[in-house]
């Protein structure tokens, strides 16, 4: 079991009766150890019982319960991993081919087990091939062999290659999951973040592809598979065997996502990937490709003349540096593409970080500048409160028995994302990012993307925030980073698109949390009526109230819990949490009106990280909320208040 | 590479269509259900049922009948997604074969069911746990929230990959969803254990 971080706080005023409050914070959090060996029964791995059992005999009994469980399993749910019934189709050399799970104009594809490995694979073994088969077998091993030394998360794992009973095969590991137009043919058009995100993915298994000295040559939807543990992985090579027929001057891709001089005869390179690239882009956002035809003369002809449709045309409101990036990649001439998978992705991170700092950064900004990243960038923004606890436990503000999700979170961001916690601001691109609340949110925010769990697409948060200074005209947007001071008046503006339940609570570095809304008395209540703008905490006798800072000293903390149900846990617990008060005004108040207060209740005179606990606590119930699928998003804005 | 798989990303748009239809009477509506539904029942039963050597009824036969009937009583369900309609139908196979042991019990002059049921054995499942473990699965099962009982019944009993599961739960994601399935994995653990804690997760509904 986890250790209760809140246990180690002996000054937490919120539950006086640790042994009363079992839930939410507390919730019988099954430890790590367990959780794997659920997940393993789930995937239908084999699990050492008697091992894990000598290991932990104090969960001997739900061990014992879960191996039973995975009888049931192995007895109804069809044959596992590690079955041994499976019907043999035929032997290749080492592999037991059990299941054709696909074919290609190269050969077919089956599910194969490696007996010495104990483990599926997945075989494509080629067509028998013409004349000069002997020539290309062997340039296809060679290939393949190139291949397998890549070892990249984003890039399927070539397990090897060989030739058996006359056929050429190549076995890699086995992917399952759905493949980019399978997601898109369900759930539409991808949202920019989404859609920057796989480009983000693929620019890095396109570098480690070209670093091999390889080119992909067949870069598109179908060959991005969203595999089950969450990664975005590029498969299908084409077989390698196309690589050399490719290289040898003959067109293997798809027409339609190839550059426009391979189907004028030239030869594939990183550049006509990266078309690629833009190819697949353009299709995640667009639904269709850059240019359509029916037959190959027709797509020719088309590239000679229109060439593009220009994405706007087709999705007005995507950020024109999306679409820049998105363009360039698409540029007829290969000269002005990138250079490289590595220039790419740089470019497509500025995207991200770009919109973040254009969110609400800029005083002035328009009304809604949150919008675009509030609703668009979606589920990123409802992840990047989680990503943040990961990165402060890790950087020892707390450090709790750390529950599984969060663990698979940092071996996650730490995979795909090696440079994640590192601003990742092309020059540039966005220079308000580059102050530092700024640029780690936004490095968290490209992390979330690839870290769950399969955001590809999330649903939307359903709200958009902006939480405002008042005094100013007009009304200056915070945002992580912004400082605010002793008398500022700060309300939030809030607009649904349905229904919803929020909680906003204030927490300062003393660890003093306080429930900033909803509030008793002073309407509106949840849950917020969707289609009209509230202004928060709410009003009294008509009179709009703002939040007002009391006190200085450190940072202030801002979590917004959204919900499309009401949390009756939360409420629960916040209960017992002093809420934001009406009150005086303090003397150098901003705007006239009553004030509530309740920003920073105490003098920073208490040890700091303290309460790093309850919010951290929260956050992972809230973590596990999301695990389950509930509609429920948070987001967190850290202010100083110095 | 793509394992072809996809039953319910392309079944999904279309199961709940065909349910609406089938409630407005339209019968190839009700026969796309069964031709969908039919096997995927038939194959859970295999492990699951009693077995029956020899009698009026077989297996597949009663699968067969409980869909049907499921399918003209659609009036009195209405499910979320495909996957509270499967997890639905379970449920009423499984009572169905309850009532009929019930009823040869209470009946046993009705010749055909108690030829039916002369050489009923327990099922593959009770005869490789034991009954006792199989009714604290059930029970334990029966415990669990709403959405925690259908993915373990689609992943553990039905077979479903994770993205199948996402997409007939309605849920967003593949891995999320096997988070779900594997910390419901282990409440049911915990729930099967009668001398263990066996309280709830938050928002479990009580035991009936």
């Amino acid at each position: 079991m986890s250790e209760d971080p809140l246990s180690r706080n002996p000054e937490r005023r919120m539950s006086p009766e640790p042994s009363e409050r079992s839930e939410p914070f507390e919730s019988s959090e099954p430890s790590e150890r367990v959780l794997a060996i659920a997940a393993a029964v789930s995937d239908r791995h084999q699990v050492d019982w008697e091992h894990e059992e000598a290991d932990i005999p104090e969960q001997a009994s739900t061990l014992r319960h879960l191996r039973e469980i995975a009888r049931v399993a192995a007895l109804l749910g069809g044959p596992g991993d590690d079955s041994a019934e499976q019907t043999l189709l035929f032997r290749w050399g080492p592999l037991e081919v059990l299941e054709r799970i696909g074919e290609g104009s190269y050969g077919e594809v089956y599910r194969a087990r490696d007996p010495v490995l104990g483990r599926e694979v997945a075989l494509k073994l080629r067509r028998p091939g013409p004349a000069d088969a002997e020539y290309s077998n062997r340039a296809f091993v060679e290939e393949a062999r190139r291949l397998a030394r890549i070892d990249h998360p984003n890039v399927v794992r070539v397990l090897g290659a060989d030739v058996h009973d006359g056929r050429v095969g190549l076995w890699t590991e086995l992917l399952e999951g759905a493949n980019l137009a399978e997601i898109l043919g369900r759930d539409g058009r991808l949202a920019p973040s989404e859609a920057v995100t796989v480009g983000i993915e693929m620019c890095r298994a396109l570098a480690a592809v070209h670093a091999a000295g390889i080119v992909h040559g067949d870069l598109k939807a179908e060959n991005v598979i969203r595999a089950r543990d969450g990664r975005l992985v590029l498969t299908d090579f084409g077989a390698g065997s196309e690589l050399t027929t490719v290289n040898r001057g003959s067109r293997s891709g798809t027409p339609l996502a190839m550059a426009p001089e391979l189907l004028e005869g030239g030869g594939p390179n990183e550049r006509t990937d990266l078309y690629s690239l833009g190819v697949l882009l353009y299709w995640l956002l667009a639904g269709r490709h850059p240019v359509e035809a029916a037959t190959l003369e027709d797509l020719r002809r088309k590239h000679r003349s229109a060439g593009a449709t220009p994405l706007l045309d087709v999705r007005p409101e995507l950020p024109p540096a999306l679409v820049e990036v998105v363009e360039r990649a698409l540029a007829p001439t290969p000269e002005a593409r990138f250079t490289s998978a590595g220039q790419a992705e740089r470019r497509l991170r500025g995207v991200l970080a770009g919109s973040a700092a254009r969110d609400g950064r800029v005083s002035g900004a328009p009304p809604w500048a949150r919008v675009w990243v509030a609703v668009t960038v979606g589920g990123t923004l409802a992840l990047a409160a989680i990503a943040a606890w990961a990165w402060l436990s890790k950087s020892g503000v707390s450090a709790p028995a750390a529950p599984i999700e969060r663990q698979s979170v940092e071996r996650q961001r730490s995979e795909p994302f090696t440079s994640a916690t590192e601003p990742a601001v092309e020059a540039g691109s966005a220079p308000a990012a580059t102050e530092a609340g700024v640029s780690s949110r936004m490095a968290e925010t490209t992390g979330l993307d690839g870290l769950d769990v399969a955001p590809v697409s999330p649903p939307r948060v359903p709200v958009s925030l902006a939480l405002r200074r008042s005094g100013l005209a007009p009304p200056e947007i915070l945002d992580t980073g912004s400082s605010i001071a002793p008398g500022d008046q700060l309300f939030l503006e809030v607009v649904a698109e349905r229904e919803v339940h929020l909680y906003v609570l204030n927490q300062d570095l003393a660890g003093e949390l306080f429930v900033l809304f909803p509030l008793e008395g002073v309407p509106p209540e949840n849950p917020l009526p969707p289609g009209r703008a509230h202004r928060l905490p709410g009003s009294r006798d008509g009179m709009p109230l703002d939040w007002q800072v009391t006190s200085a000293g450190g940072t202030e903390s801002f979590l917004f819990v959204i919900s499309e149900h009401r949390l009756d846990e939360l409420e629960a617990e916040l209960a017992s949490v002093e809420s934001a008060a009406l009150g005086r005004r303090a003397e150098h108040g901003g705007a006239d009106g009553p004030v509530l207060r309740g920003v920073g209740g105490l003098a920073a005179a208490r040890a700091s990280g303290s309460g790093e606990d309850r919010l951290g606590a929260l956050s992972r119930w809230l973590q596990g909320l999301r695990a389950e699928g509930a509609p429920v998003w948070v987001e967190r804005i850290d202010l100083s208040n110095p | 590479m793509t394992p072809e798989r996809n039953r319910a990303d392309r079944d999904l748009a279309s199961t709940q269509v065909l349910l609406a239809g089938a409630r407005a009477g339209d019968e190839s509506a009700r026969e796309e259900l069964v031709e969908r539904f039919l096997p995927v029942l038939r194959r859970w039963a295999h492990g699951r049922l009693p077995t029956y050597a020899r009698g009026l009824v077989d297996t597949d036969d009663l699968v067969q009948v409980t869909l049907i009937r499921a399918l003209n009583n659609l009036d009195h369900f209405e499910p979320k997604h495909e996957g509270a309609f499967l997890a639905y139908l379970r449920r009423i196979v499984l009572n169905s074969v309850r009532d009929e042991i019930r009823r040869s019990m209470r009946a046993p002059q009705q010749e055909e069911v108690t030829e039916m049921l002369v050489d009923r054995g327990p099922s593959l499942l009770e005869r490789t746990l034991g009954r006792e473990v199989v009714e604290s699965y059930e029970r334990a099962l029966g415990a669990l929230p709403e959405a925690q009982q259908e993915a373990v019944i689609l992943r553990v009993e039905f077979g479903y990959s994770y993205p199948e599961i996402a997409a007939a739960l309605g849920r967003p994601s593949a891995n999320a969803v096997r988070m779900m399935v594997s910390r419901a994995l282990v409440s049911l653990a915990e729930g099967m254990d009668e001398r263990g804690s066996t309280e709830p997760e938050p928002g479990a509904k009580d035991e009936p």
